[in-house]
């Protein structure tokens, strides 16, 4: 391995390291304040930047190039997915359900599910499955991370795996550094030119696309399809509409993304952000699956498809660019499982142990919780990780099934339909996630033709409606529930720009101010 | 006449004037006239915190106010105090209890604290109660609408469509 390589990655994180220990020392203070508590002075671009280097994990740099890499064009179904995913959610259920959570007092998205559906059975399902789940993806991280730490210093596996979780535990439990909103928009543009120079690398190495193409036929021209290897899929729109799903719909589902739209400033805000987010995701989303693709060619022999984009980095670029790269990945990785780490963390300690077990928690019980369990993750993560470490893009993709088949119709119709009731809520959960568990587990896909998430948003669905309708005299939705679904949604005649400009921290006060006004205070 | 009450009042930065041109330049109309003037209850917290970083500790202090009716809290900005007299109809009163807003402020500081720091970590916060402070919200009438407007930070929200 080049110890410029390893030069250049060292000399990457001390810049990240500088740049947080500036930002933490300046006078005031106002910065910190500003992120640690909402990072109100932070502007659409930089808040779409940071959300997108943290959303961009292990499963981009590994899963995304080996599907490349082993399926050929096929993989581009889920890119394309995924990149108007985040539009998607934001249209859909980010507004509304801003301004419901902010009604209903809810803090993380969790908790918004029980007070939307008051039914104590939910938040415990809710909490428990995320927990699981988030696990699962945290593993992933794991895993990527050691794989890439031990390409690019030549450390064996066991112990690289062993330093990366290492790591990934120091600042979860530390922080501070890595959170400030600079680093994380230094490492958006870092991981953007960084995957981009390899493309182009890997373009430019081959003699241009349609030379590359033509390279890749006469190695398997199934590649080329987009059925993917030998055809395997040729037909199969359940599979194909799976994976378009999968990162399109399916992030509507996801309790740890869904949390973002409690955090929005304003319709506008909000528009611009995600307009960045599409145009910084319309230019990174593809190129790992297109870097795999292209690895076939570069790298023939490779033994591991999950290192294609770390192998075609180390072939084709200087060392420094190299160096620079892989840091910016790996920092991508740590990053995100930081994040996926606190989220579960929260879940477990506010709502499962402060909701269930011990109310009257104190702060301090309510961390030493979340500490627990994260340790628990990280020592169960790395022995599996260890001792028979699963793929990436495996992983990944039964995660976001599941969660998409249990949360999507809950998240959707907690905004969109007053008859969504806490008894069609927890069914659909539940069955949501047997079918997607089974369906994965049984390999269903390859007999059905049709993907386990979208068998299991299918299922959920139906017993959504089903249920509610089913149970609407026996467990009615309150009307504190209803009166606030109203008051969320769109009312005019409006002139636009006045939507546009609503600041969702006002929606409490508007929706007193609105009842006095209407009724008169009730306390007079 | 009516009866007017004394309160503790977060001085405001927009008058009706400033309150009509911020309408008037969202929405493109000249037609927003102000309806009314309403002052919203808050309990206000001074928070001393202790974030823990990889440099050491960083202290800071937040004001952060809980919804006196709502019960939720926020952040603001430091502001100063004035002892005005209002109409008495004009002050929404307080429902929330000082004992469940304290609580919503230091769950709401520890939270944010956590999410912004991404840390698993234990916050140190030290709550200091400053007492009830409302604050003025400008009511708009703008082509059908009624919108309020926040006289501090020039915020603004639709109102339903029964207040409208």
């Amino acid at each position: 391995m080049s110890m410029t390589v390893i030069l250049f990655l060292v000399l990457y994180f001390m810049v990240v390291l500088g740049i947080g220990f500036w930002a933490l020392r300046q006078g005031s203070g106002a910065d910190l304040e500003g992120y640690l508590l909402g990072g109100r002075r932070v502007g659409p671009m930089a808040t779409a930047l940071t959300l997108q280097s943290t959303s961009m994990s292990g499963f981009m740099f590994l899963g995304a190039g080996a599907l490349g890499f082993s399926q050929g064009y096929w993989a581009l179904w889920y890119a394309a997915g995924d990149i108007g995913g985040g539009v998607l959610n934001l249209s859909v259920i980010g507004r509304r359900m801003r301004k419901l959570s902010q009604m209903m007092g809810a803090l993380t998205s969790i908790e918004y599910l029980e007070k939307r559906y008051p039914l104590p059975a939910v938040r415990l399902f809710a909490g428990t499955l995320t927990i699981f789940l988030l696990g699962f993806y945290v593993l992933a991280q794991f895993i990527a991370g050691g794989k890439g730490m031990a390409l690019v210093t030549g450390i064996p596996y066991p112990a690289a795996l062993a330093i990366a979780v290492a790591v990934i535990l120091i600042y979860t439990f530390m922080g501070g550094y890595l959170a400030v909103v600079y680093t994380d928009f230094f490492q958006s543009l870092i991981m953007l030119v960084g995957v981009l120079w390899i493309a182009v690398a890997a373009v430019t190495e081959l003699g241009g696309l349609t030379a590359a193409n033509h390279a890749i036929a006469e190695i398997d021209p199934t590649l080329l399809s987009v059925w993917g290897k030998d055809l395997g899929f040729q037909g199969q729109w359940g599979i194909v509409a799976g994976a378009l799903l999968i990162f399109s719909v399916g992030y509507m589902g996801w309790p740890h993304v869904v949390t973002r739209h409690m955090a929005m400033r304003s319709p506008a805000t909000a528009r611009s952000a995600g307009a960045w987010a599409t145009v910084w995701n319309l230019f990174f989303v593809p190129t790992p699956y297109i870097v795999g693709i292209l690895a076939v060619v570069i790298l023939p022999g490779l033994d591991d498809p999950e290192l294609a984009i770390f192998q075609v980095a180390e072939k084709l670029l200087p060392p420094a660019v190299t160096g620079l790269v892989m840091a910016a990945i790996m920092a991508a990785i740590m990053s995100t499982a930081d994040s996926l780490l606190l989220q579960t963390g929260s879940i477990a300690a506010r709502d499962l142990y402060e909701r269930f077990v011990n109310p009257n928690a104190s702060e301090t019980q309510m961390v030493w919780v979340s500490r627990g369990l994260v340790l628990g993750i990280a020592v169960v993560g790395y022995l599996i990780a260890l001792v028979e470490p699963p793929s990436v893009f495996g992983i990944v993709i039964f995660a976001t099934s599941v969660l998409g088949s249990a949360f999507l119709p809950a998240y959707v119709c907690a905004v969109w339909w007053r008859k969504a009731n806490s008894a069609g809520a927890l069914a659909s959960m539940v069955v949501g996630t047997l079918i997607a568990f089974v369906w994965q587990y049984a390999d269903l896909a390859a007999t059905t033709s049709m993907a386990p998430m979208l068998m299991g948003v299918i299922g959920s669905s139906v017993t959504m409606v089903v249920v509610s309708l089913a149970t609407q005299t026996s467990m009615p939705v309150p009307a504190h529930i209803l009166a606030a679904m109203q008051e969320a949604e769109a009312i005019g005649p409006i002139p636009k720009r006045l939507l546009a400009a609503t600041d969702f921290s006002l929606t409490t006060e508007a929706g007193e101010v609105s009842e006095m006004l209407a009724g008169g205070d009730r306390d007079e | 006449m009516s009866r007017r009450i004394q309160i503790s009042l977060i001085r405001p930065l927009l008058g009706a004037t400033d309150a009509v041109g911020v309408i008037s330049s969202i929405a493109g109309s000249h037609a927003a006239q102000i309806e009314r003037k309403i002052y919203y209850p808050y309990f206000w917290y001074s928070a001393d915190c202790a974030a823990r970083t990889l440099f050491g500790k960083k202290a800071l202090t937040i004001n952060c106010l809980v919804d006196g009716r709502g019960g939720l809290g926020a952040t603001a900005d430091s502001f100063e105090v004035d002892e005005p007299a209002v109409p008495r109809e004009a002050v929404m009163l307080c429902r929330t209890g000082e004992t469940q807003a304290r609580r919503s402020a230091q769950r709401f500081v520890t939270h944010n604290l956590a999410r912004g720091s991404k840390t698993v970590g234990n916050f140190e916060v030290a709550l200091e109660s400053r007492g009830l402070v409302y604050k003025a919200f400008w009511l708009v009438r703008c082509e059908g609408a009624m919108v309020m407007v926040d006289s501090v930070t020039a915020a603004v929200h639709l109102l339903g469509e029964r207040a409208a």
